[in-house]
């Protein structure tokens, strides 16, 4: 024992555990409400675009809240202008937030909205547990944790995108692709296996950036879907026999690539002679 | 490490310390509730580093003084000396004057600053190592020997005026 050591007088602890008990019995039941609440708000989110089909107006009000929230986030970050140009061309195959690549749709319209409905009903969950425990600022930390997961999903499906439009604008090949094509009969889409076929067996024969001048009132539109996943829009000119991608980027293309796509736009004459009578059929993913 | 455990281990002495400290006994009570909520809450983060008492402790400091720095900041400095409060008469003698010495004991601690308090009542009645106390309080081992010296020092010099 130290010799200046100052004697103090003992003391025992004095309080009541049941209040403590109370306390952490609180804490653990708000924590489970807060995990239901937030699973109920992911699955919530999952179905929330459903809220289009539901007939009776509080639970569409309910439902609808987690997409709507996803759809300003996108609206704001890409603007209200791209959606409408591409809604002309996709069929409702793909969305408008990122129609290059259903992966980042996917993202964007399913994951995206599982987790705003999960942050929303979570929070819902954490302000209805004891004042004294889930305090505002553990809420703050529980919403800034939100926050920064679906910033990185938001992340994501750009990152996703950007990856679907490089590769669409070096036309990087996948093991299936499929095309789709309009001419004058206006079916927004069409395909056929020979089509399709013939297609995807000239698309890459002969083909190389070249430099040449666009004459866009001769151009029409080739959709082209690379696997499940990729779609990418381009201009074509079967006369001059070139490609431009999005951005402006030309490449070759081949006489018998050309070839088809003159048939099909002048003539409405599928590769096998059949003729295309307008209405859309099936589009059939070929083997490249 | 089970809360259980860790609560059993660091329940009087967290209790002690703040009773010390705010010498105030249902305010400590208080404080206590909270830091063992605290402990249950981040019980994962305590790594088995220090003893549980010791993480205890320096949770227990925090909530002291955040606490005292919202609602009482003349606990965080010297006070002036009060002279003792009645102590009930019918209580039997010995424990009359042992409660005279605690009150006394405690009326002295409050005329040193918090960071002499808290080195004197760590080291003297908590009984920790000084590298503990140094953790505790984010000090160095040697600044603590010095901060305990001179609050050893203080505290004698007013309980022996007091007398």
């Amino acid at each position: 024992m130290e010799p200046d050591k100052i004697l103090l007088p003992e003391i025992t602890y004095q309080g009541n555990d049941k209040k403590l008990m109370e306390r952490i019995t609180k804490f653990k039941a708000g924590t489970f409400r807060i995990v239901v609440f937030t699973i109920v708000g992911l699955i919530m989110g999952l179905y929330s675009h459903n809220y289009v089909s539901d007939t009776f107006f509080p639970t569409k009000l309910i439902t609808a809240v987690p997409y709507k929230i996803t759809e300003t986030i996108y609206v704001f970050l890409i603007g209200t202008d791209a959606p409408g140009r591409w809604n002309s061309y996709y069929c409702g195959w793909l969305t408008e937030f990122f129609p290059h690549s259903m992966l980042a749709t996917l993202i964007a319209e399913t994951v995206t909205t599982m987790l705003i409905g999960g942050a929303i009903y979570g929070s819902l969950a954490y302000f209805t547990g004891d004042k004294r425990v889930f305090t505002l600022s553990r809420f703050l930390k529980f919403f800034l944790c939100w926050c920064t997961v679906i910033t990185l999903c938001i992340g994501a499906a750009y990152a996703v995108n950007a990856k679907a439009v490089a590769d669409n604008e070096a036309l990087r090949r996948t093991e299936r692709i499929s095309f789709f094509l309009y001419n004058e009969h206006g079916g927004s889409s069409t395909g056929d296996n020979a089509l399709s076929r013939t297609l995807a067996d000239s698309f890459f024969d002969d083909l190389k950036p070249v430099t040449v001048t666009r004459d866009l009132e001769k151009e029409s539109k080739v959709g082209v879907y690379y696997g499940y996943f990729r779609y990418g829009l381009y201009s074509v000119n079967y006369e001059k026999q070139y490609l431009a991608t999005e951005q402006g980027k030309t490449w070759s293309l081949s006489p018998e690539f050309a070839q088809v796509i003159k048939e099909f736009i002048e003539e409405n004459k599928f590769p096998d002679g059949t003729i295309f009578t307008g209405e859309a059929t099936e589009v059939t993913e070929v083997e490249k | 490490m089970k809360f259980a455990t860790a609560y059993e281990e660091s329940r009087d002495a967290v209790y002690g310390y703040l009773v010390y400290m705010t010498k105030d006994v249902q305010l400590a009570e208080d404080l206590s509730q909270e830091v063992f909520l605290r402990m249950f809450l981040h019980l994962d983060k305590f790594r088995g580093q220090a003893s549980a008492r010791t993480w205890a402790l320096r949770i227990a400091r925090n909530v002291f003084l955040t606490y005292a720095r919202k609602k009482q900041p003349l606990l965080l400095i010297e006070q002036e000396w009060e002279p003792l409060s009645d102590i009930n008469e019918n209580l039997p003698e010995q424990e009359m004057i042992n409660k005279e010495n605690a009150q006394y004991v405690r009326d002295c601690l409050m005329c040193l600053a918090e960071s002499e308090r808290t080195v004197l009542l760590l080291r003297d009645f908590e009984e920790l190592s000084y590298e503990e106390i140094a953790r505790i309080m984010d000090l160095s081992a040697d600044v603590v020997k010095s901060r305990l010296y001179r609050a050893r020092q203080k505290f004698r010099k007013i309980y022996e005026s007091m007398q």
